[in-house]
């Protein structure tokens, strides 16, 4: 391909694919925008609902579509007293390095099961399609972070859950469908694996470090369990964890005479913890949304 | 299951969006087919078997309603003004006290800045380690602390199966501390009735303390008094049909009589409250009595008419108090103690009155009430703190103040002036009342009495519900008794047994398939389990 | 020639090793380490007790699943029809919503429906449950909304004959759009010099799209396939559970369901790790079959022989 005939149908495309007929473009427009209003009226409903008065709903027996007026108790009990906004910095570190050393080991690992070269290849990557499928129950697991020393750290709340099976095995197929050619002409260069890795894989393969990525990411941010058994100290305690205390409601014990002090109606308190615990993540996305932009590998390939 | 730690439903558990996790690392389940290990454990005394400690109510206020044993808890209507302070000195004894229990509270503020927790420290004379779980997430922290052999000085006792063996494997003893008249130098404890205690009693020894509720667990059916006057609806319903009438006349748009299918109600009105009884020394099953089928065909009844909201089933409780609190449902099953959280949750229904209707006989007269097992649960002192046991019990002991006195509203209510000011004498909680939250009524917690400031017509028609429905009521023959099989099977079974009622109920099944659940059920455990409360009955008897 | 070329390969399998050791120690310490303690499917297991103090009492906790009697069979056709009808209906729905937004012209709209689409992944089930509940429950907004004005009310929620189909469209709901993600990405690295090409040589939008698009897209497919097939055993535990009391056993009892109905709820450990056990043998055997398969038509599937 040159770069002139490149230029000719340029504008008839879009990176190269044929522009769609304008019937299909509107057909998929309308199922785009239903399939959107699907996705929003009950995260509308879930937004109004956590700012709407106790009142309200309680009048309308569960969620509301519209507040009455804008009513932040919800949100002030819930940030009050410090322990949320600890909990966010706390699930902020665990997630960041999490996600950071979790794509560091998984791209190295699954890096080397791409190559012929690794002794034991088979072997590694029967180990990881079973683990898959074998799951070792929570006392031994529990068992385990203790005799590692790990208990009442934050290191427990990343190490056991460091490394995805799934995601090494998902990274590894990108891997595999790099061009050959070009892995090929870096080998007779004389590069070395570790060069391989970071000079020419990694930067070919940001969509797929930007998928698996936000899956570890999202995993961290919502994982509460591991803190609940290896954590004592509730100032380690992740977002999830706290925000869950927020919820249950206990009719044995009884709070008429304990002073609690008056939360907002039920309802109006889990719906605003919905929203304190899933926009900090669903912030991310935009951010990584232009790694899936398309073309990313053809002026690497050709060029 | 036993008797022992309460379990909400497993849907329960489910619903409030809790346990689901637990699962998830387990991924699978469990039957144990040939009933080899189903000889009873409870009460199995051998050596001396301990006196039950003496009950030795407090005096120093006096309740504006009294408490009378098995018929009501005491009532006040405002926090005695002057409260005495009956403890001396600090009960800890300098060395930090760990302890971990189940909450359902939101986190407190941590103690560095949590002026509460810090006085709390003061007071003990120790630093007080707290570790809180949800409570639905409590027996999966509790299983893997007790594997990892990590028990604090203090713990709840969670599920666990083979609980005597246990107890004595983990729990420290401490019949000599507790036993008979020994409790009198705990007043706090002394105050706790001796009905709840049956429940600490392992192999003859005392080994945990209650959390005691007593009458504010009673199952309770309340009603939307003033909907019911607006309707016009002045007199109590004197049956079942003429409860089912009313319904009727309340169900209309959007609307339903009902918010959840009330089976047990509905027993209660046929006189069998419970899968259990005992008649004449005799551990007996009431499943098949006919009358259960009588109560399914009611409920079922009910569903036919379409007074049951159409949600009923899958709805958690929060819902339906939500419905309740909307007007959206008349009736509404809870237990005793939601009546004041009903108020508070839904102060801001204009004119709410909230009543409880008592126990009426399915063709007039009267029908028999359910009393529980008197306990929250039980706190047990680690057997590896075994030699600390007498400063965590004083300990346990402060925290378990009676109510009226200085200590009691400081436990429960914190510092005046920061978590709470005083109305008159009735503390009224402030911005910083979460403080209070730190867990440690959980770990030990006073004899509960019928009290909410400002609600004096509200505290006397509780206290009323519960003389009158206690009349002709009916205590929880498996209270400190104990079956291995039921520890082992008694949740699956229960919850199989569940699912036939609600399909009976909902008429996917017909009322005539109840004698088969029922005979599933006895086969696949409950005759042995019957055999091992007649058992383990017999041994506490004789 | 052939020395050198081990000398060659040998130099590039010391960092090769080197890069999987970090990824390969995790693994073992905390998968294969702990999975040891699952012994105890052969034990009568209580916490306080211990592993290897606890007696052994031989394949007893296996009894839960070979007994086999109607409640188990009925749980298991559930799950493998649910299965059959995920995998045909569930499993494409990302794939095309994944084609749809690649071709669409504006990249705008683009990046708006997808973060759209994507924010149902982040409600927990209970949520979704709750949500779809109080939408188009019995009592919900929607029949509220016909009741008063004198319609006839739909039911979908608590409706046994319509419950896959309730499943399935809360599980699209949920997570189409997140694992339409994974296949945005496979779709970026696909080389756009392909198209030029092709578009020089006359092909149409359906020709490129089954020429490069798709064959693009099918190892992944493919690879996902068979990961799913393996969890063929597992449909959606949480989801069902939550919505058994809605529409009875028989309607809704899954293999999962069944395990802890029958066992798991009286807090047994050893029968739910034997019945955990049992379905990491059975997965393991139907992906090994699955990934066979995919070579007889040539394909990759999870890793090469």
């Amino acid at each position: 391909m040159t770069n002139s005939t490149r230029n000719v149908r340029r504008s008839t495309l879009i990176n190269g694919q044929q522009r769609p007929s304008p019937v299909s473009s509107v057909v998929k427009l309308l199922v785009f925008a239903i399939a959107c209003t699907l996705v929003v009226l009950p995260f509308a409903a879930i937004i109004a609902t956590s700012l709407a008065p106790s009142a309200q709903v309680t009048a309308a027996g569960g969620m509301v579509l519209w507040p009455e007026r804008l009513d932040i108790s919800a949100y002030q009990a819930i940030l009050s007293g410090g322990v949320v906004t600890r909990a966010l910095g706390v699930s902020g570190i665990i997630t960041i390095l999490g996600a950071v050393l979790s794509l560091t080991v998984s791209s190295m690992l699954a890096y080397a099961l791409t190559r012929s070269a690794l002794p034991g290849r088979r072997a590694i990557t029967l180990l990881l399609i079973f683990s898959l499928f074998f799951n070792p129950g929570i006392i031994p697991m529990y068992l385990a972070v203790q005799q590692f020393g790990l208990l009442d750290s934050l290191a427990a709340l990343i190490v056991p859950t460091c490394l995805n099976a799934f995601n090494v095995i998902v990274l590894r197929a990108f891997f595999g469908n790099l061009p050959k050619d070009v892995l090929e002409a870096a080998e007779i260069d004389g590069a070395g694996e570790v060069t391989m890795l970071a000079r020419i894989v990694l930067p070919l393969s940001k969509a797929a470090l930007a998928v698996i990525g936000l899956f570890y990411a999202v995993g961290y941010w919502n994982s509460f369990f591991s803190a609940l058994l290896y954590i004592n100290d509730p100032k380690l305690w992740p977002l999830q964890l706290v925000l869950r205390s927020y919820v249950t409601n206990d009719n044995q014990i009884g709070t008429a005479d304990v002073a609690s002090g008056i939360l907002p109606a039920q309802v109006t308190m889990q719906m605003a913890i919905l929203v304190v615990s899933i926009v900090p993540i669903v912030c991310v996305y935009p951010f990584l949304q232009r790694h899936f932009a398309k073309g990313a590998l053809t002026g690497a390939v050709k060029g | 299951m036993s008797a022992h730690p309460r379990h909400p439903s497993r849907r329960a558990v489910l619903t409030t969006g809790l346990g689901i996790a637990a699962l998830a690392g387990i991924s699978a389940c469990s039957s144990d087919s040939d009933g080899d290990s189903s000889t009873s454990q409870g009460g199995s005394g051998g050596g001396s078997a301990a006196a039950l400690p003496a009950y030795i109510p407090y005096e120093g206020v006096e309740a504006d309603l009294p408490v009378q044993d098995g018929r009501t808890s005491s009532g006040f209507f405002a926090y005695p003004a002057g409260p005495a302070t009956i403890s001396t000195g600090t009960p800890g004894d300098g060395e930090p006290i760990t302890a971990m229990g189940p909450t359902s509270f939101a986190l407190p503020p941590a103690m560095d800045q949590n002026a509460f927790w810090q006085e709390m420290n003061e007071r003990l004379g120790s630093e007080l380690h707290i570790t809180l779980t949800p409570g639905g997430e409590y027996d999966a922290k509790f299983a893997t602390t007790v594997a990892g052999r990590a028990l604090p000085d203090f713990f709840h006792v969670g599920s666990t199966q083979s609980l005597p063996q246990f107890m004595a494997s983990e729990a420290a003893d401490l019949t000599d501390f507790l036993s008979g008249d020994a409790i009198a130098d705990y007043p706090g404890l002394a105050n706790i009735p001796t009905a709840s205690w049956q429940d600490c009693i392992f192999d003859g020894r005392i080994r945990a303390i209650p959390i005691q509720r007593g009458l504010v667990n009673l199952p309770t059916l309340f009603a939307r008094q003033d909907l019911l006057e607006a309707a016009g609806i002045t007199a109590t319903p004197q049956n079942f049909e003429e409860l089912s009438d009313i319904s009727k006349e309340l169900t209309g748009g959007n609307t339903w009589a009902w918010g959840s299918l009330p089976l047990a109600y509905a027993r209660a009105t046929v006189d069998v409250p419970s899968y259990w009884m005992i008649v004449d020394g005799t551990f007996t099953s009431t499943l098949g009595d006919e009358r259960h089928e009588q109560a399914l065909e009611a409920v079922r009844a009910l569903q036919d008419a379409g007074v049951v909201n159409p949600d009923a089933a899958s709805a958690p409780t929060s819902t339906r108090k939500d419905w309740f609190g909307a007007g959206r449902s008349i009736f509404h099953e809870d237990s005793f103690i939601a009546w004041f959280s009903l108020y508070v949750q839904h102060g801001s229904v204009p004119g709410l009155n909230i009543q409880a209707l008592p126990v009426i006989g399915f063709d007039g007269g009267t029908g028999t009430q359910f009393v529980p097992n008197p306990n929250y649960g039980i706190t047990a002192i680690s057997a590896g703190s075994a030699d600390r046991a007498e400063t965590l019990l004083r300990v346990a002991d402060y925290l378990a103040a009676p109510f009226g006195t200085e200590e009691y509203l400081f436990c429960k209510f914190g510092i005046d002036g920061v978590n709470f000011e005083l109305e008159g004498s009735d503390p009224v909680p402030t911005d910083a009342a979460s403080e209070v939250n730190i867990g440690s009524l959980y770990i030990a917690d006073a004899a509960r009495v019928i009290y909410a400031p400002n609600r004096e017509a509200v505290v006397q028609a509780a206290w009323d519900q519960q003389n009158r429905v206690t009349e002709k009521s009916f205590q929880d023959p498996t209270l400190g008794l104990y079956s291995e099989t039921a520890s082992r099977k008694l949740a699956s079974l229960e919850g199989a047994l569940g699912d036939a009622e609600l399909d009976i109920m909902l008429g996917r099944r017909p009322v005539s398939d109840w004698s088969a659940a029922v005979e599933e059920f006895n086969a696949g455990g409950g005759a042995d389990i019957l055999a091992e409360y007649q058992a383990a009955y017999d041994e506490l008897q004789g | 020639m052939n020395s050198t070329k081990r000398a060659a390969r040998l130099r590039r399998s010391a960092p090769l090793l080197a890069l999987a050791a970090p990824g390969v120690l995790l693994l073992l310490a905390f998968q294969y380490y702990p999975l040891v303690g699952n012994v105890i499917a052969f034990k009568d297991y209580l916490p306080f007790v211990g592993v290897w103090e606890s007696p052994w009492v031989g394949l007893e906790n296996f009894e839960l699943i070979a007994r086999g009697d109607r409640r188990f069979v009925n749980a298991l056709t559930n799950t493998l029809i649910i299965t059959l009808v995920q995998v045909l209906l569930v499993f494409p729905v990302p794939i095309a919503l994944a084609l749809a937004l690649n071709s669409m012209v504006s990249d705008r709209i683009k990046r708006i429906v997808q973060s759209v689409l994507y924010l149902p992944h982040f409600l927990s089930w209970v949520i979704v449950v709750a949500v779809f509940q109080q939408f188009l429950g019995g009592a919900g907004m929607l029949n509220n909304f016909l009741r008063a004005n004198g319609l006839d009310t739909f039911s979908l929620i608590g409706n046994a004959d319509l419950f896959i189909p309730l499943v399935t469209s809360q599980l699209i709901w949920k997570d189409a759009g997140w694992a339409t993600i994974l296949f945005l990405a496979v779709l970026s690295q696909v080389d756009t010099s392909l198209y030029e090409a092709s578009t020089m040589d006359g092909a149409g939008r359906f020709r490129q799209m089954w020429h490069i698009t798709l064959p693009a897209l099918k190892g992944i497919v493919i690879l996902l396939l068979i990961l799913r097939l393996g969890d063929a055993l597992s449909v959606g535990f949480e989801q069902i559970i939550l919505q058994q009391p809605a529409v009875g056993i028989e309607a809704s009892e899954v293999l999962d369901t069944y395990v802890y109905n029958a066992g798991i709820v009286d807090g047994s450990w050893s029968e739910a790790t034997a019945v955990g056990l049992v379905k990491g043998v059975v997965s393991v055997l139907l992906v090994l079959g699955a990934n066979k398969l995919a070579h007889l038509f040539g394909e990759d599937g999870l890793y090469r022989s």
